[in-house]
């Protein structure tokens, strides 16, 4: 666990250092930068930032994250790190958009943006040359995510071996 | 040059922006654009309430126009989150940089040298926004919890002593204020 550092004076609390997710550095994709949500400022959405390298991958690394949405708008940043080319993601990844599960193959710095309601996933990293960061934000103070895995093929819902980690947030 | 659009194709190909710098250009002061997202670069209609967000690389010897004032006091309507990271992946707690900015009408100094967020409550000044050194590349997202920008610069906050240092002002204008 990381220790949070604190900034002093009057408006040191504007400052809010990045310690992982509560002090906790590591990510199943990589090494987390920082998790900033309202809890530790009031009037922030949710932001999380972590890097994704070669030997991370998700527990079911074939499924990744199953389709699900969310009641808020979502965008994630997928970011390339070598600055001579700012636009080479360095990895690739499928990822699928709506109902449809429309396929999309993502291999260039990019930004996901999903208005609410939109079913989104499976999403899978399936090659990394460079370690990369996701950034990852959602337009509210708390998340909200509802799982879709009726939309997956029979043959891939069997390979979700834990499916304790896609269930409903902050959905009535 | 302005950079390409690259357009993903499909029913749902608006939801994958694929980054051309700040809607075509290259360079911003401290190192590229990566990316900017808004309404204005999303024109349709079911993405207007997206918020504003910049991205940016900062390299070792870009700087602003007029390093030691850099970005002068200003102030927005809307709430900013300004997330500063390194790009080390062995290192994911180092920024590699130092950076300096003033916070309050009080101009009270701060001096940053690690990852964080920025956290700037809507109508609160902030600036001197200064670059002091860049060891390593690292990266810069700025995210306006809001869809429509704001910005009023606040030059009479700027001490006399340093106004003389103050050349590129026509940097720093404001916008969609009143």
């Amino acid at each position: 666990m990381a220790d949070k550092r604190i900034e002093p004076g009057k408006y040191g609390y504007m400052i809010q250092y990045a310690n992982g997710k509560d002090g906790n550095l590591e990510h199943d994709l990589g090494h987390y930068v920082q998790v900033l949500d309202c809890d530790q400022f009031p009037s922030a959405n949710f932001y999380t930032a972590h890097w994704t390298a070669a030997e991370n991958h998700y527990q079911d690394a074939d499924v990744g994250h199953p389709p699900h949405e969310h009641k808020e708008f979502e965008l994630i940043f997928l970011i390339g790190t070598d600055p001579e080319h700012p636009f080479d993601l360095g990895a690739k990844l499928d990822f699928s958009l709506g109902k449809e599960m429309e396929h999309h193959t993502l291999d260039k710095t990019c930004c996901l943006c999903m208005p609410g309601g939109l079913i989104h996933g499976s999403f899978i990293p399936r090659e990394v040359n460079r370690p990369y960061i996701l950034f990852r934000i959602h337009q509210a103070q708390h998340m909200s995510e509802y799982p879709h895995q009726e939309l997956l093929p029979e043959e891939i819902r069997a390979k979700i071996t834990h499916p304790e980690l896609w269930q409903p947030v902050n959905w009535d | 040059m302005l950079i390409p659009k690259i357009i993903e194709p499909g029913k749902y190909g608006t939801s994958v922006q694929i980054a051309n710098g700040n809607n075509g250009e290259a360079e911003a002061y401290s190192g590229p654009w990566i990316q900017v997202i808004n309404k204005e670069i999303i024109r349709d209609p079911k993405y207007s309430g997206i918020n504003h967000y910049e991205l940016h690389w900062n390299l070792p010897g870009r700087n602003f126009p007029d390093p030691e004032i850099g970005k002068p006091p200003h102030e927005h309507q809307e709430d900013e989150f300004i997330f500063l990271f390194g790009a080390d992946y062995d290192h994911p707690q180092e920024l590699n940089a130092t950076v300096e900015i003033c916070l309050g009408e009080e101009l009270e100094k701060h001096t940053i040298s690690h990852p964080c967020c920025i956290c700037i409550p809507a109508g609160t000044i902030h600036g001197f926004y200064r670059i002091i050194e860049t060891r390593k590349p690292w990266l810069t997202l700025r995210a306006r919890q809001s869809n429509m920008l704001t910005e009023h610069f606040r030059m009479d906050l700027i001490p006399e002593e340093m106004k003389e240092k103050y050349i590129h002002k026509e940097c720093w204008k404001d916008i969609n204020w009143d």
